[in-house]
């Protein structure tokens, strides 16, 4: 089922297209990766979706509704989740906390809240650390702090924005388990990423951005057998180039 | 030993307000009821700019003009019309929770947040203080007396005890409201708007909204607090009830007691009342125990931003932590200090 | 009609005038993006300082310049280090409270020293006035204007045409890449608040001749330097004259045709047009 459209959206920043006519589809249940260079318009994107920002082209279709000009709670209310590339916890309040606010969002008061809230740190494996301020996590757990809150508003679609940026390999794949972990209990994903074996490994479909425009998309194989997107690249050490 | 901070909290605010019902039964002296009037009012004051400063991260510096308000609407609706101070009150509540709806959807609809906000409601403060000094309907800048008088029905009470009753009431309301307010939906979401109000909307909180009850609840309350202190004072001007002054003291009470916490701007403003008195009781001439009480506060705001920025609430719990106990969560920060990192930064639109 | 160039003429002048008191304000905004709610606070202090010298020792405000200069220079240096250097990089919120905190504590000094009254000062030209046509113009207040206007051409030249300029302003823009440049920040913010705060002393100093000066008039300046710097843009210099101009000529107008009760009002609606059309001022971030 298409659960999310993305018709020719368009973003200018007085003469800079940040974005430029993108057309994206992508289906309930899917793991769908967003890759390409730093500057090509992946975070704006993002921010389209989530009402952070206004398009000035396009529109966007969510669960075959028109939720092109929504503001961010309304978004978040339909079932949208996002986490932002630089984790942003709430620095002075619990990691308990942290997640509550994200609980009150689907649920109807604040016991129900609660459920929800020990049902995700159980989840995201801060269930010991739930009295510790946001401010005093370390990296990992700021990461895991960013998804279980957007988990715990109960959303369909969850947009990450590079959620393993600055994790080591162990943590990496701790983070890869988790996505698809996350997928099992039925949310699609929508991703970003830099670190292409992750993202390649864990995606159903890939999407690529250079220049805020579409160049490519398909399987990961497909992907990585594509000369367009390897230019793109050019100069990534990491990138693997077919299987 | 469990103690649970929850049940500290508890037991403490059970006792605060045992201590407050028994005082009329060990003071009769006017003089010493009148001191502790004058404490629980600015407590009270302290305690509901707290809500939105403390817990929410609105910096509203012109926050007496609710005060103002308040003062002004039930006694021109008394002194005019003949209406009793006890619906004044409300009428004056209610006007002060529509103008400060106005002031932040205002805000909110023009995206003046941050220190912006602050200086508009800055300078909202000062041009109603102007307005007033003006305006010959209020009588302008010689201010309006009201006379004492034994008329309950009137809000009117020759003995100090009913009004030692009255603010009493206020302030445990406003405590109260305070103490469901944090268990709340709303209480959460203030402190996510605190904390990082771009976040917040991205987990579904409709922040305008959000502000606008809470800047219109503060309002109400301070504005009735402004009918106490016409009826308790007896005179009011804009230089009493709608000048700088009264700001200060809110400011003062909450942020060095401890803003966003319950009980921070009690203790806060404890702390200074009790230093007053103390000043007075010295040898330095009238005016001087005023301005060298100001020069205190003065020093306290920078000591805390500085060095305690958790306040006087943050002190103690970092002593209680200290001690021996075996279960030191006592001292778990569950709500946090309103001195809050990312509330004011410039927002940095990040490009990919 | 005559009400109106009267009012139109003082305007002007004092626009100048306001131009000078805000662009102290501007220098510390903009290079270390500090919010410094005491400046209007500072400039009374120069006020002060003016009138005691003339008290003690009947020097014309502007003679007291002498004495003025530096003690704000070396005030600011400290303030800097006790309270601008901790909170310059938390949160505004914190720039907010400090700077109150130090409004009240300065702002009772004063009151400690002086008492609250309003206070002049009467120098031989206070009262007196050059009349062009049926418009009336103070001389104190000329005096005053033309000084603003020079300092402000000064300072203007200072940041674009000296190496500490030049410093102030690649700190205002970049201040990793000042680091990269060799330029020693901590050492320029510290002197760029010395001057910022030199500015403000200076420009409450030569209003005297003329004006009145209270301690809490501290406050209502700081808003109208506010208002200024919005207009303006943060930081910018040619910003801050054009700013104090609009409100000068604003408050001038409506004072003469109306009462200056509504020129308050005018002043603050300006402050509403601006936030919301554009909090940011028209002029260019960074300082200029």
């Amino acid at each position: 089922m298409l659960l999310l459209e993305l018709t020719k959206l368009s973003r200018s920043f007085g003469g800079l297209q940040a974005v430029k006519e993108v057309d994206l589809q992508i289906n309930q249940d899917e793991i769908f990766g967003l890759i390409g260079p730093n500057g090509s318009g992946k975070t704006t994107i993002f921010n389209l979706i989530s009402g952070a920002l206004q398009l000035t082209g396009g529109s966007i279709k969510f669960k075959e509704e028109e939720i092109t000009n929504l503001k961010p709670h309304q978004i978040c209310k339909r079932g949208i989740g996002r986490t932002f590339q630089i984790a942003r916890p709430f620095a002075d309040v619990s990691v308990y906390r942290n997640v509550m606010i994200g609980a009150l969002n689907h649920a109807s008061n604040v016991s129900e809240a609660a459920h929800i809230t020990d049902e995700v740190l159980s989840v995201a494996n801060l269930f010991n650390k739930k009295d510790v301020n946001g401010k005093n996590l370390t990296i990992p757990e700021r990461r895991r702090l960013e998804l279980a809150r957007s988990l715990a508003t109960k959303p369909q679609l969850l947009m990450l924005d590079e959620p393993m940026a600055g994790l080591n390999p162990t943590e990496i794949e701790e983070m890869s388990e988790l996505l698809r972990h996350i997928r099992k209990m039925g949310i699609t994903i929508f991703i970003i990423e830099h670190v292409l074996q992750a993202i390649m490994s864990l995606s159903d479909r890939i999407a690529v951005l250079n220049y805020g425009e579409k160049i490519a998309e398909g399987t990961p194989e497909e992907i990585g057998a594509n000369h367009k997107v390897v230019e793109a690249y050019l100069g990534e050490e990491y990138f693997i180039a077919g299987s | 030993m469990l103690l649970s901070a929850s049940l500290l909290r508890k037991t403490l605010f059970v006792l605060f307000v045992l201590a407050l019902l028994s005082v009329p039964f060990f003071i009769r002296s006017d003089y010493l009821l009148t001191v502790l009037i004058a404490a629980l009012f600015g407590a009270y004051i302290c305690v509901c700019w707290n809500l939105v400063a403390g817990y929410t991260g609105l910096f509203s510096l012109g926050h007496q003009a609710f005060l103002g308000l308040g003062a002004y609407t039930s006694t021109i609706l008394y002194v005019k019309y003949k209406i009793t101070p006890w619906m004044g009150m409300f009428a004056g509540g209610m006007i002060a929770a529509v103008f400060a709806a106005s002031i932040t959807f205002i805000c909110y609809r023009y995206r003046v947040k941050g220190m912006f906000f602050a200086v508009a409601t800055l300078a909202f403060g000062f041009l109603l203080q102007a307005l007033f000094m003006t305006w010959d309907y209020v009588n302008a800048s010689t201010g309006i007396w009201l006379t004492l008088q034994n008329k309950p029905a009137d809000f009117f009470f020759m003995a100090r005890v009913p009004y030692y009753w009255i603010i009493s009431v206020l302030l445990v309301i406003s405590l109260l409201v305070t103490y469901y307010l944090e268990r709340s939906r709303l209480g959460y979401y203030m402190v996510a708007i605190r904390e990082d109000e771009d976040v917040a909307e991205s987990l579904g909180v409709n922040s305008s909204q959000c502000k606008v009850i809470v800047m219109a609840l503060s309002a109400f309350l301070t504005a009735l607090g402004g009918t106490f202190y016409a009826q308790f004072y007896l005179y009011i001007s804009p230089a009493c009830v709608l000048s700088i002054e009264p700001l200060i003291s809110m400011q003062v009470g909450a942020l060095v007691g401890g803003s966003g916490t319950l009980f921070g701007p009690v203790i806060g403003w404890a702390f200074f009342s009790f230093l007053g008195e103390f000043l007075r009781g010295l040898p330095l001439g009238g005016t001087a125990v005023g301005v060298i009480s100001r020069i205190i506060w003065g020093l306290s705001l920078l000591i805390v931003i500085i060095f305690l920025p958790t306040g006087m609430i943050g002190l103690g719990r970092k002593l209680i932590s200290l001690l021996p106990f075996r279960h030191q969560k006592i001292a778990t920060q569950e709500i946090g200090s309103g001195i809050s990192p990312s509330h004011f930064t410039k927002n940095e639109k990040k490009e990919d | 009609m005559t009400t109106f160039i009267q009012g139109l003429t003082t305007g002007i002048l004092m626009g100048c005038i306001y131009a000078f008191f805000a662009i102290g304000f501007t220098l510390v905004l903009g290079v270390m993006k500090v919010v410094n709610f005491a400046h209007g606070t500072f400039v009374v202090m120069g006020m002060y300082i003016a009138i005691f010298i003339f008290m003690n020792y009947l020097w014309d405000p502007f003679l007291s310049l002498l004495i003025v200069i530096p003690s704000m220079f070396v005030f600011g240096l400290i303030v800097y280090y006790i309270i601008v250097k901790p909170i310059r990089e938390q949160p505004l919120s914190a720039h907010v409270i400090a700077t109150i905190g130090l409004l009240i504590i300065i702002e009772n000094v004063i009151t400690l020293i002086f008492g609250s009254q309003y206070r002049t000062v009467t120098v031989p030209y206070t009262t007196s006035a050059i009349t062009v046509g049926s418009v009336r113009i103070g001389i104190a207040r000329m005096f005053a204007a033309a000084t603003s206007l020079c300092v402000v051409g000064l300072f203007y030249l200072l940041l674009h045409r000296t190496d500490f300029g030049r410093a102030v302003r690649a700190c205002a823009d970049d201040i990793e890449g000042a680091w990269g440049l060799g330029i020693n920040v901590h050492r320029t913010f510290l002197i760029a608040f010395g001057i910022g705060s030199v500015l403000a002393g200076f420009s409450g100093a030569v209003v005297m001749p003329f004006a009145v000066a209270s301690p809490s008039g501290g406050l209502d300046i700081v808003i109208k330097t506010f208002v200024i710097v919005i207009i303006g843009g943060m930081g910018s210099v040619g910003g801050a004259l054009v700013g104090g101009l609009i409100i000068g000529i604003v408050e001038g107008i409506v004072s003469a045709l109306w009462s200056p009760a509504i020129a308050i009002a005018a002043v603050f609606m300006i402050l509403i047009i601006m936030l919301t059309i554009k909090p940011e001022g028209f002029f260019k971030k960074g300082l200029e």
